[in-house]
């Protein structure tokens, strides 16, 4: 325990990145989730077998694996653009290969969020603002967007909690975030179980904080509702 | 039927009180059944019928008051605790008080046979294949041993509602409760649940009715209480309350019931 | 990614066997998650404040760790506490990769299937329960035979979730040395030099297997829920009929 002390506060330091990667990974995904469902609203023929297909794809992989195949993925085609253009071989940004992979696997889990928002709005009110004569850009941004925004707020807010545990993952290829750092200290003070211990505690501190921030927000949303 | 009068007391409630919060539904309550009666209790919505029909078989822990079953007492001060001292005698009070529901509450994970077996199985400790006949018998009774193997999603209300008094005569109890066992159902459903009461009745059971059929209460019923208010108002034969009775509030329920027709 | 690996039979060889060890760790923690998030969930719906405070501690703590710090946690660190260095636990759960995953896995399952099954119990419907205590059920027996398996599928589809979750989960087995499909794959991977090619091919594993299991879940739904011949309606205002 003595030993592992002095690292107090690199370990928890860490949480910064933890907390970093998932709002990058969460804007990601939410921009992906976005769009697929609007495009899905458009009616194009292609939309819906695509996007399905995709939410089918990303719901089935495992995390670890799609960080991997982005990792490897990016690491050889690096390889062979190097070769071929004559470059020196440059590290993958492990924070790059994990905002991808997590992005575009969450991005599969907010197309399902948001076309349930979607679903769940009355379609009177696009109705009423085509008939106000607004132009099919002018409802999505200023009717649609917001409406189903508001509408996914509950499902996001989860999804942004799995995600800041999914990113403990992105430490298996050397983003030092909590996990990472733990297990880094773990190996020099050969106190694993200390160092464990205070990234257990790092991540029950925010759970603990998201249970009070999610609470106080249906709160608000509550009182929104009814006046 | 006739007779009743001299027939024994089997089930009497003393002074049946219960408030929930603040607010008190029954202010106390004393009735009366004799072996072979039909009470239909009637009255206006939220008078307190159902939660003294509850209170009976303690599913509603009576503020105060006694039931007596058959001369055996059950104070409402010994079950207001959270002793267990009385629960075994509880039990025995439930085997022998059966229910009838409203909106039937079948099992939905048990077929009609399923449902009829429980109590077999588990209160009577009747062996598996005894039990799976005799409850072929009770669904026979109630006209459904073809449905035997349906799950109760698979059944009309009606149907439901007369394995749910197959599933209530298993445990052989010697009063039958019933709270509106007719009022969840379409019109054209509710003759095939009358009948098997009626038919009930006539085998001399003990049972108590709350009903909004007043058809039902002036045919069937040996006696009619009439409740209002957390408390009984009027008590008699279907004739001295359907008929004669002065009491404004009784006669202003009836009359809703005239217009309807 | 190298087409010749990908067809060699080796390849698919190994991985299926990888596959195995993903199923058994799924089904394993899936199945000791079940009982202790049942008994979780009694104990947070049936239990006394204080029980149920401590169940629910149980499931907010365990939702909360990240699985990969659990299952470091208890791989790494919890060998240093000396009374699990011996015994039946240390022989069975904690000397071995396979054995800390069981437990990390199980415990964390414990505490997502508790609030699948409690929100279950808590869909149950007042007057079914009350049916058994009216025929003389004594509150065990209301509780095992009608309550419970009525929650139980009340909540199925969450459990098929939860399945499929563990399913990917498992793959952090890996990281502890587990031959599971994915540690499988990256054993493949570094004896043939190519990263890429088992990768793709545990992909397709998981693909298939999830879908295998989304398939039996909607199956076991649809078999549990027998369709409505013909519905029972909703309450209707008071009628007056005659008695025939
Ligand atoms: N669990 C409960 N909690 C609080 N109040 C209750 C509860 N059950 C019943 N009440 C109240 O007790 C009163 C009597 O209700 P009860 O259901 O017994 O009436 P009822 O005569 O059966 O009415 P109905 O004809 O509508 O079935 C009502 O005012 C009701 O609001
Ligand atoms: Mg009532």
């Amino acid at each position: 325990m003595h030993a592992t002390l002095p690292f107090l506060p690199y370990i928890v330091g860490g949480l910064a990145v933890t907390i970093l990667a998932s709002l990058v990974t969460f804007a990601c995904a939410v921009a992906i989730g976005l769009a697929a469902t609007l495009w899905m609203t458009t009616g194009h023929p292609a939309a819906g077998p695509i996007v399905r297909a995709y939410v089918a794809i990303f719901r089935s992989l495992p995390e670890l694996l799609c960080i991997f195949l982005v990792y490897y993925g990016c690491e050889i085609a690096l390889q062979k653009a190097a070769v071929s253009f004559g470059f020196r071989p440059i590290p993958i940004s492990p924070f790059l290969a994990v905002t991808v992979a997590i992005g575009v696997q969450f991005g599969a889990y907010s197309v399902q969020i948001f076309s349930d928002a979607h679903r769940s709005i009355n379609p009177g009110l696009f109705e009423a603002a085509h008939a106000l004569g607004l132009s099919p850009r002018k409802v999505t941004t200023r009717v649609a967007i917001p409406l189903i925004l508001q509408a996914a707020i509950p499902g996001l807010s989860n999804l942004f909690s799995v995600m800041l545990k999914v990113s403990a993952l992105a430490s298996v290829i050397g983003l030092e975030e909590v996990t990472r750092r733990a297990k880094i200290v773990a190996g020099s003070t050969r106190e694993p179980f200390a160092a464990y211990a205070v990234a257990v505690v790092c991540f029950l501190v925010i759970a603990a904080a998201a249970a009070l921030l999610q609470a106080r927000l249906e709160r608000s949303f509550r009182s929104t509702r009814e006046a | 039927m006739k007779d009743s009068e001299v027939a024994p007391v089997i089930l009497e409630a003393r002074g049946i009180t219960k408030s929930f919060g603040g607010h008190e539904a029954l202010r106390g309550v004393d009735l009366a059944a004799h072996r072979g009666d039909v009470v239909a209790v009637i009255g206006p919505s939220g008078s307190g019928k159902s939660t003294f029909l509850r209170c009976l078989n303690f599913l509603e822990k009576p503020s105060g008051g006694q039931v007596i079953l058959d001369g055996e007492i059950f104070a409402a001060a010994d079950f207001s605790g959270r002793s267990h001292q009385h629960r075994g005698r509880l039990i025995k009070l439930r085997r022998r008080v059966g229910m009838v529901f409203q909106s039937f509450n079948l099992w939905p994970h048990r077929t009609a046979l399923g449902n009829v077996m429980e109590g077999l199985t588990q209160v009577l400790n009747m062996p598996a294949s005894e039990a799976k006949e005799r409850a072929q018998e009770l669904l026979n009774k109630v006209g459904l041993a073809s449905h035997a193997g349906h799950y109760p999603a698979q059944l009309s209300g009606g149907q439901q509602q007369r394995v749910a008094i197959a599933r209530t005569l298993a445990t052989e109890p010697e009063v039958l409760l019933f709270d509106e066992p007719t009022s969840a159902l379409d019109p054209e459903l509710v003759g095939e649940v009358l009948s098997v009461i009626q038919a009930l009745a006539r085998e001399g059971r003990t049972m108590l009715v709350v009903t909004h059929e007043i058809g039902f209460a002036r045919d069937v019923a040996t006696k009619v209480v009439f409740m209002a208010d957390g408390a009984v108002q009027e008590r008699g034969s279907p004739e001295d309350v359907l008929r004669q009775s002065q009491s404004p509030t009784l006669r202003a329920f009836l009359s809703r019931f005239r217009q309807e027709r | 990614m190298s087409e010749s690996l990908f067809f060699s039979t080796t390849l698919w060889f190994s991985i299926l066997r990888g596959l195995q060890i993903t199923i058994l760790l799924t089904v394993l923690s899936m199945a000791f998650g079940l009982i202790l998030g049942t008994a979780l969930a009694l104990v947070r719906v049936y239990g006394s404040a204080l029980a149920s405070s401590v169940a629910a501690t149980y499931i907010f703590v365990f939702r909360g760790i990240p699985l990969l710090i659990l299952l470091y946690f208890l791989y790494y660190g919890a060998p240093q506490i000396s009374f699990l260095r011996t015994g039946l636990l240390w022989d069975v759960l904690f000397s071995s990769a396979f054995g800390t995953c069981i437990l990390a896995f199980s415990l964390n399952n414990a505490a997502y299937l508790a609030e699948a099954v409690r929100g279950g119990i808590l869909t149950v419907k007042k007057g079914q329960i009350e049916a058994g205590f009216a025929i003389g059920l004594t509150t065990r027996k209301v509780i095992s035979r009608i309550t419970l398996p009525i929650a139980m599928r009340n909540c199925l589809s969450q459990i098929g979730n939860e399945t499929i979750f563990t399913i990917k989960a498992s793959s952090i087995a890996s990281i502890v040395t587990v031959r599971d499909l994915l540690g499988q794959a990256q054993y493949v991977g570094n004896i043939y030099y190519d990263n890429i090619t088992p990768l793709l091919a545990a992909a397709i594993l998981y693909l298939v297997l999830v879908q295998i299991v989304e398939r039996l879940i909607r199956w076991a739904d649809r078999a549990l829920k027998p369709a409505p011949l013909a519905g029972a309606k909703g309450k209707r205002p008071n009628q007056l009929q005659v008695v025939s």
